[in-house]
């Protein structure tokens, strides 16, 4: 980088700016006058520009604390958090731009900290986790805190030896009120092998004191803490050599959790200190603390907690049936019920879920166990039952949603003319993948609503009832499966991402049903390549020609359809 | 229920195809004649090695006449190395040996076929006589006294010319429905014709010369989720009928009209066709397109289907006013198919 044509840039833009050095290294030093004081950024030059250009606060201490400013007390510098670098794309073309841009941003930061002191300090608050992380050392006294956020005592475990990774490796704390939660039996489980790491508490706090900016001050700033604490006599009168003590509180980005890890150096067992005279012989580690809560956890992660109380039928847990349940699971989706009379076959291998351990594991039983172990708030049910024998009004409207993905398309009208005459009233998604990648498709069948799993069957030449779906983008009666091994041996050739692709339009109809945003009848479908259908010989249908709706949800009700017409 | 219901009603009214128990019917009297004439031609020392039906039957674009006449194609096929330099002799074979003993008293020698008429069934049969040399056909061209300039063995490709109306690989995507559906324009053509021409023009309004121009112009139509839109498609289909070259301005409105075979002899089909057939064929022809794009731009039901059964007589039907109360419930009509194969797996 020319550092001479961007210190030149900012010099005619009116910046004291100059070359310089720190501890030998060469930096470019800037200086800037407030109303009442100077302050003095730098910037260590660098070979390429791949970020915004980062500058240090020279001398922090003179400011006080400072919202997203980290200092390194052993050079008297702090870096600025002027935002997520991977938030911006940065001009590295024309530096000088990027240069003056980023000052800009450091400058006006801390203005912004220095002449609006509450805002500095609600800013401290709302960025505590991420400055207790800071403080924090390595990753071996982190600790997974199964708890809700009142006082509680807590049992503490250590990680399962020589594990580096994974629940397992790390602590874990489970309080007497956590059995209650729904995740206990979930969490239980991770306490197998595990032996006692001591005795904690969960303390919540009413008022946050800005997380200490070293670690040094982590005695001073726990002494403040405890001393604006009531804590229960339960606390106060235990002794111990070691504790836990895992703080929750409020703050402007949400409640958040921490902990320190106490240890007392010198004779026998003594209770928590309180003051800062009895500090004498502990020593304080700040842990990060990650907490196990539904709540928390859920939406953090990505599901949604809504979908906690919905429960699922899902008939057919091959490649695409094996998907949907995933996805429906880290959805949030809190019970499910798997069906399927298939075993898993290393002929499955590659576009199936399913790991090799459950090879010859029946696929409902396997991804039963699969989803178990992932998702810690389902429950899951299997049976390996064929879709035609699932029809009974009274099993099936216990679910709010009813998934079908199991490419039969006679068992599927069969199951829907059950559904249509015994009036079974939960609605349920149709979905199906093709050969080669052209497509895949799902349909919503709401029985309230106009449009049911025949307008998907409609023969549109004919405008009567038809045996192959007209969303279908192959033309029917070609020899789409392949045949390697003779009789039974047939399968349709598709990869993974084609069933992953059509699972993810038919969870996506799903969860847009189960949280209300969908309330009548759909279908959606996606359109792939047609090289490989057109360079085996194979016709694509009319609808694949004209089909512009990819991806999109639209209203399943056809008029041809006899038994939706005039309803 | 929408103009296309009438479009499939007036198709049903008016399509002949092998399964009608009249063709079925027609096809015992045929195979007997066919089976006479074998055993006739093998008398004669040129045994027939081969015999199909051509034309309308044969493309699934024959229709039944107004009248309720209708027509098969048989063509009777001899070996080159049997057959007589004369091409005439064999179908005087044809007519006086087999047709004429067998009581039709109408068989009659044409330039391209022998011809006979089952008045008491409706039934018309032209049997075109081919001589075969490897995989080539010549038809024998020529009248009963046609001299030997008049009579020949000409190069033909009956097979070919199925092969060329029957092909659906140029449609991209539903290719069975769109040739489904170009058979229907042709039928819808047919029965224009027979609707708006004189017995006398109309007849010279050959079938096959309507059959080329509308598989050179067909305009399949379908909406997105593939119902057949054919009001669409036969108006885009006359739309290039007349733009595409076929009429020649002969000055004072006056038009002379050119489609050529699209296999051997590559001759036009038109040859020798008047003035004023080209030029009624091609006023009716832009009068029929009129029509239908005010039939398209008709949002009424019942006023478009008016106009269509001006274009296409009455077997287009006209629905009645629609009923104020709403049809509720709609009979079921069921697959007439056992199983189809489908694409569709999980």
């Amino acid at each position: 980088m020319n550092y001479q044509e961007i210190v030149n840039y900012l010099k005619e833009k009116g910046y004291a700016i100059s070359f310089n050095s720190f501890k030998g290294i060469e930096c470019i030093e800037v200086k800037v006058d407030f109303k009442y004081c100077s302050i003095e950024f730098i910037h260590f030059c660098s070979e390429e520009l791949i970020c915004l250009p980062q500058f240090l606060l020279k001398n922090p201490k003179k400011y006080g604390t400072l919202s997203h400013v980290l200092s390194y007390d052993e050079f008297d510098l702090a870096s600025i958090c002027i935002g997520d670098q991977d938030a911006v794309s940065v001009n590295f073309e024309k530096p000088n731009f990027a240069f003056k841009e980023s000052l800009d941003r450091h400058i006006s930061l801390i203005k912004k900290c220095l002449l609006d002191k509450d805002w500095n300090t609600k800013e401290l608050l709302r960025e505590f986790y991420s400055n207790w992380l800071s403080i924090c050392g390595d990753t071996k006294q982190d600790l997974i805190c199964a708890s809700n956020a009142d006082f509680g005592k807590m049992k503490v475990f250590k990680p399962v030896s020589s594990r580096a990774y994974g629940f397992e490796s790390q602590h874990i704390g489970i309080t007497a009120n956590a059995s209650k939660l729904a995740e206990f039996s979930y969490i239980e489980r991770q306490k197998k092998n595990r032996i006692n790491a001591g005795l904690g508490f969960v303390i919540p706090l009413d008022n946050l004191i800005p997380a200490p900016t070293t670690s040094n001050n982590i005695k001073n700033w726990y002494i403040d803490t405890i001393s604006n604490v009531v804590l229960p006599s339960n606390i106060l009168h235990a002794k111990e050599k070691v504790f836990w003590l895992i703080f929750n509180a409020d703050t402007p980005s949400g409640k958040t959790w921490f902990g320190l890890h106490c240890i007392y150096k010198g004779k026998g067992k003594k209770t928590i200190p309180i003051k800062a005279s009895l500090l004498d012989n502990w020593k304080i580690i700040p842990i990060r603390v990650k907490i196990f809560n539904k709540d928390r956890l859920m939406p953090r992660s990505g599901a949604n907690i809504s979908l906690d109380k919905k429960s699922v039928l899902v008939v057919g847990c091959g490649s695409v049936g094996g998907e949907i349940v995933h996805k429906l699971g880290a959805a949030g989706i809190g019970s499910m019920e798997l069906c399927d009379p298939d075993i898993y076959s290393l002929d499955n291998i590659y576009r199936h879920v399913l790991q090799d351990i459950f090879l010859g594991c029946n696929k409902a039983l396997a991804l039963s166990v699969q989803l178990d172990s992932k998702y810690p708030w389902i429950k899951t049910k299997y049976r390996k039952s064929k879709l035609l024998e699932l029809r009974k009004k009274d099993f099936l409207e216990q679910f709010d949603l009813i998934v079908i993905a199991i490419g039969s398309p006679t068992h599927e009208r069969i199951f829907h003319d059950y559904i249509i005459k015994n009036k079974v009233n939960t609605p349920v998604i149709n979905t199906w993948l093709e050969g080669y990648g052209i497509g895949g498709h799902a349909t919503l069948d709401i029985p309230s609503s106009k449009g049911c799993l025949r307008c998907a069957y409609v023969d549109m030449e004919k405008g009567v009832r038809g045996l192959s779906s007209n969303l279908n983008f192959l033309e029917d009666n070609q020899s789409i499966v392949v045949n390697h091994a003779g009789c039974g041996q047939l399968y349709l050739p598709y990869s993974a991402i084609s069933s992953a692709q059509t699972a993810l339009i038919a969870t996506n109809l799903a969860i847009s049903f189960l949280m209300k945003s969908i309330k009548e009848s759909s279908k959606i479908s996606w359109k792939g390549d047609y090289s490989e259908i057109t360079t085996l010989g194979f016709q694509v249908s009319h609808r694949y020609t004209v089909f512009d709706k990819s991806l999109q949800v639209i209203p399943l009700y056809n008029e041809s359809c006899d038994l939706c017409y005039g309803r | 229920m929408g103009v296309q219901t009438q479009f499939n009603k007036f198709h049903d009214a008016i399509k002949l195809s092998k399964q009608d128990d009249v063709y079925k019917k027609a096809r015992e009297k045929d195979d007997s004649i066919t089976q006479d004439i074998k055993n006739a031609f093998k008398d004669a020392n040129h045994p027939v090695i081969e015999d199909f039906i051509q034309g309308s039957f044969a493309t699934d674009t024959a229709i039944l006449k107004k009248n309720g006449d209708f027509d098969i194609d048989r063509a009777i096929v001899i070996s080159y190395d049997d057959a007589p330099a004369n091409p005439i002799p064999p179908k005087k074979i044809i007519c006086d040996n087999v047709l004429e003993k067998r009581g039709f008293k109408n068989s009659k020698i044409k330039k391209p076929c022998v011809t006979a008429d089952y008045t008491s069934e409706s039934l018309h049969i032209d049997f075109p006589l081919y001589r075969k040399i490897d995989d080539s056909y010549e038809l024998s061209i020529g009248k009963r006294n046609s001299d030997e300039a008049n009579r020949r063995w000409e190069s033909a490709d009956p097979k070919g010319l199925k092969d060329w109306i029957k092909d659906k690989t140029s449609y991209w995507g539903s290719s069975v429905n769109k040739l489904n559906q170009f058979n229907r324009i042709v039928r819808y053509l047919k029965r224009w014709r027979d609707e708006k021409f004189s017995e006398e023009v109309g007849k010279k309004i050959y079938s096959i010369g309507i059959t080329v121009m509308a598989k050179h112009c067909f305009s399949p139509s379908f909406d997105d989720d593939g119902r057949a839109e054919d009001l669409i498609a036969i108006k885009d289909t006359v739309s290039l009928m007349l733009s595409n070259g076929y009429f020649n301005d002969q000055g004072n409105d006056q038009y002379k009209v050119s489609v050529y075979l699209p296999v051997t002899p590559w001759r036009d089909i038109f040859d020798g066709s008047s003035t004023n057939t080209s030029t009624q064929f091609r006023n009716k022809l832009s009068n029929m397109k009129t029509k239908l794009d005010k039939a398209i731009a008709e949002d009424d039901e019942v006023k478009k289907c008016t106009i269509l059964n001006e274009i296409f007589g009455d077997d287009f039907q006209i629905p009645e006013e629609k009923n104020t109360t709403t049809e509720n419930n709609r009979r079921a009509i069921f697959s007439s198919s056992g199983a189809v194969g489908t694409s569709q797996g999980a």
